[in-house]
């Protein structure tokens, strides 16, 4: 080993990683923001809780003539917790309320509620959640379930032991369904629009580097049918691709599945036109492959931290909000979701599918046109 | 021959920045002829060419071709245009990259495109992958694939690079075929002996004509018999005036 060849050769690439402004910026700056969207993803303060209560316990009148409302006293109490906010709304409106994300569980009182719990019986409260997201679903009833637990007592009048029955009822999915059923739809949306950019973007990389590009422009092929030409061969492997993810999960691996395959091939295929002009339009600022995949913790990443994989599109801040719904991973993890788990149909989650498609023609739009700029 | 004309620049400019890489160009290129661009590298061979097919813009200065102005989409059916890159899909096969570049020119006979493959002496290695193929092998194609659709202007820029003397002379074997059945052909090169073969020459320099005429004519205009000597003479003259 010769110490001037060595520092020669150190040398050089110390140069060449200098000179490429994208990887100084890849080693240094991408993980700290990275770092930085993530950290404050996961230590987002997602405020409190929010129930609706629905009330149909009639309450009941003491030996003394007092009458008593138990439902009301435990509203009263659960009220004054710090992180859950209470609402009082008819069961019809919460569940409607539910389902869009403003609620985070419905809290039923029964009609025999304070007969029960005076009598010494099984009183029952009925936990409504939504069901599409495992974790709060399991969380949620226990979180209520102790804060009942300690303020039950106090109704009491006698120290007879108090027997309260928590029921959970899912709007969709239910106890059956575990992480995988609930985040499998979300990775196949995933799968199918990364691999499409990242495959894409590479082989119009290569276009350009190996001068067939030039060569297609001095044919008479204009191009919007380059851009399209290229859509239809990536978007039959992303329909391809979706078949096999989507069959594999749903026949091999067992996950929960209710609703329509064919919604879901219309939605993976509307993702991946997107995808493809993405990559069309990102490889044109690319001039080598490395440099492609430098794309992805910008075009990728942020999606995966912010179109509701983590926290739920309706938590994020304002800002970090807007920017979610700027990305079509967000319509298509909703859509995916509503259409696998709540068995959502066409016209449910058409504003999604609309939503999507105006991305991909606007992506169609935005490669096409970085065509035409690109040479003349 | 002084038929009609098939390319006319008037006054063609283009630039780089600061780099004028076409001047004020005038070019004639009359029909059935074979017209030779030479000059040094970076001298604008490339993008002259490229103004001509429509795929480079000018600045000023106007371009007609097969007497339509350039850019125009419909021309370039009638154009073949090979680029200094390969310029083909390392994963197809020979006869696959002919097939496509032919049907993106609406020719679709699979005979035409037997004949570019045999044109080419490519018929035993046609249904290899390109990636398999030697330089020499692939210039072959590049250059069937520019000429399947026997377009009536054909552009070469450096066509022979890396091609072996045999080869190269079966090239300009067809180039002349072709000239005789009336195809203009526009080619620029480096080498020498290759510029006798034309009918007509341009020595272009920091994107000017420097000069043009026959052989003949160039080696009279510069003053000796050798044509090699005679364009380093007119260089000289050209970046002393």
């Amino acid at each position: 080993m010769q110490r001037r060849r060595l520092t020669a050769m150190a040398a050089r690439v110390i140069t060449q990683i200098r000179r490429d402004h994208r990887s100084m910026g890849l080693i240094f700056v991408v993980p700290m923001v990275v770092m930085w969207l993530l950290g404050y993803i996961l230590r987002l303060d997602t405020g409190p809780q929010e129930f609706a209560v629905v009330v149909y316990d009639t309450g009941a009148v003491l030996p003394n003539g007092a009458r008593v409302l138990a439902a009301e006293e435990l509203i009263g109490a659960l009220g004054d917790a710090e992180d859950i906010e209470l609402r009082e709304f008819s069961l019809a409106l919460a569940e409607a309320e539910l389902i869009e994300g403003a609620l985070d569980a419905i809290l039923v009182f029964p009609e025999d509620f304070t007969k029960d719990l005076l009598m010494g019986d099984e009183a029952h409260i009925e936990i409504v959640v939504e069901g599409s997201n495992p974790s709060q679903s399991e969380a949620l009833p226990l979180v209520l379930g102790a804060a009942l637990g300690e303020e039950v007592p106090e109704l009491r009048p006698s120290g007879a032991p108090i027997d309260l029955q928590v029921d959970t009822r899912y709007l969709f999915a239910g106890e059956e369904y575990d992480f995988l059923d609930t985040f499998g739809p979300v990775y196949i949306a995933f799968f199918v629009y990364f691999f499409v950019f990242l495959l894409t973007g590479v082989s119009f990389l290569r276009e350009r580097t190996q001068g067939t590009m030039e060569r297609l422009f001095a044919t008479p092929i204009t191009r919007g049918e380059i851009a399209l030409g290229y859509m239809f061969g990536f978007g039959l492997f992303a329909l391809l691709q979706s078949a096999v993810i989507l069959l594999f999960t749903i026949y091999v691996v067992q996950i929960q599945f209710v609703g329509n395959l064919a919604l879901v091939f219309l939605l993976l295929g509307l993702l991946a036109i997107g995808a493809v002009n993405l990559g069309i339009f990102f490889s044109t600022y690319a001039r080598t492959e490395l440099q492609v995949i430098q794309f992805i913790p910008i075009v990728i990443y942020p999606q995966v931290l912010l179109s509701g994989l983590l926290v739920a599109v309706e938590d994020l801040p304002r800002l970090l909000r807007v920017a979610a719904q700027l990305m079509p991973l967000t319509y298509a993890n909703r859509a995916m979701t509503d259409v696998m788990i709540r068995g959502y149909g066409l016209s449910e989650v058409a504003l999604d599918l609309a939503i999507l498609f105006a991305f991909a023609v606007g992506a169609l739009i935005l490669s096409a046109t970085t065509l035409r700029r690109q040479f003349i | 021959m002084t038929g009609e004309t098939v390319v006319v620049t008037r006054e063609l400019n283009r630039a780089f920045g600061a780099v004028q890489a076409v001047q004020n160009l005038d070019l004639i290129v009359r029909k059935g002829e074979i017209y030779g661009l030479l000059g040094p590298n970076g001298c604008g061979k490339t993008t002259l060419m490229r103004l001509l097919v429509g795929i480079a813009k000018a600045d000023a200065g106007e371009v007609r071709v097969l007497g339509r102005e350039v850019p125009d989409t419909s021309l370039l059916a009638e154009i073949g245009y090979m680029t200094q890159a390969e310029a083909l899909y390392a994963d197809l096969t020979a006869r696959e990259n002919v097939r496509f570049f032919a049907s993106l020119c609406g020719l679709h006979s699979e005979a035409a495109i037997d004949q570019a493959i045999a044109l080419v002496e490519l018929s035993d290695r046609a249904d290899d992958v390109v990636s398999k193929l030697s330089g020499g092998l692939r210039r072959r194609v590049s250059l069937a694939c520019a000429l399947v659709h026997r377009p009536k202007l054909l552009i070469l820029d450096e066509p022979t690079v890396g091609v072996d003397p045999q080869l190269r002379a079966s090239f300009w074997g067809h180039f002349r075929s072709m000239a005789d059945r009336g195809v203009t052909l526009l080619i620029s090169s480096h080498v020498m002996d290759e510029a006798e073969r034309c009918d007509h020459l341009g020595l272009m320099r920091s994107g000017r004509l420097l000069a043009e005429g026959s052989p003949a004519e160039l080696r009279s205009l510069g003053g000796t018999e050798d044509l090699e000597q005679a364009f380093l003479n007119l260089a000289e003259d050209g970046h002393a005036a």
